[in-house]
């Protein structure tokens, strides 16, 4: 299995775990999100012909960036989408938004300790990654699916 | 003349559309409890709405939630239109009626 389907089962067992403390709890959201985070860093540098070279190329990805790319994907204002597959469009814009959510809740749960994590939302985030990793493939090959991977590693100017 | 997220300027439009937005959803959505809500900066300092949603206990299962969760999602942020209206992210999270009875949490509005 490739990192991030590991990071994904990883997730899913510390969310399982019984009975759940708070450790196993934000532990599980934050490998649900790395294991997204890392799904889309692959699926982005596997278009770079130098295999020997994708994790390096990797390496280059920002989390501030991607959350900007993701939240900006969600303005129609700047990407209508029109005359795109409307399925296809609301599957890119579900992952955008569950990426940008599994990022805001990774930093809850490694940082903030003021507020216990509740079980249903790690799993609520859980799930929502597999979400991800269940809708991608369907939108891999169309372009727009493309771009936002183009996106997540160019910085807005 | 400093430009910034229209919700921030106009935060009592704001507060009354997102309330009317919660009834909306709580009609189409029974199983939705409650909606609590606040605007601060998100970890990467965005101005932002955090929505807290409670489901009844029967709703918040894990074999349903992120279906739950999508669904409720979409209802409450294409009503409110948050990025394209106000200027400001959103985010949600889900709890069920038991937790949050368990957790004495206030609720942010």
């Amino acid at each position: 299995m490739a990192y991030h389907d590991d990071l994904l089962a990883q997730a899913f067992q510390l969310v399982h775990t019984v009975p759940s403390t708070q450790a196993t709890l934000r532990r599980a959201v934050s490998s649900a999100y790395y294991a997204v985070f890392h799904l889309l860093i692959a699926e982005a540098t596997a278009n770079w012909s130098n295999v020997k070279l994708r994790p390096a190329l990797g390496r280059a990805y920002d989390h501030g960036i991607m959350k900007t790319a993701s939240n900006r994907l969600l303005n129609p204002q700047h990407f209508p989408f029109t005359g795109e597959d409307p399925q296809v469009v609301a599957d890119l814009r579900f992952i955008a938004t569950a990426f940008a959510e599994l990022q805001e809740n990774r930093h809850f749960a490694d940082y903030n300790l003021t507020i216990d994590l509740d079980p249903m939302n790690a799993a609520e985030q859980v799930k929502s990654a597999e979400d991800i990793f269940d809708a991608w493939p369907t939108i891999r090959s169309h372009h727009i699916a493309q771009e936002y991977l183009v996106s997540l590693v160019v910085k807005n100017r | 003349m400093p430009r910034g997220p229209t919700g921030l300027v106009h935060y009592r439009l704001l507060d009354a559309e997102i309330k009317s937005a919660i009834d909306k959803l709580r009609e189409k959505c029974p199983e939705v409890v409650d909606v609590s809500y606040n605007m601060r900066e998100d970890s990467t300092g965005d101005p932002s709405l955090f929505f807290r949603i409670v489901l009844a206990d029967e709703a918040a299962n894990e074999d349903t939630i992120a279906n739950t969760a999508r669904r409720i999602r979409t209802l409450l942020y294409d009503e409110i239109r948050p990025i394209e209206n106000w200027g400001l992210l959103a985010y949600s999270n889900f709890s069920s009626f038991s937790e949050q009875k368990l957790r004495m949490d206030p609720k942010s509005s």
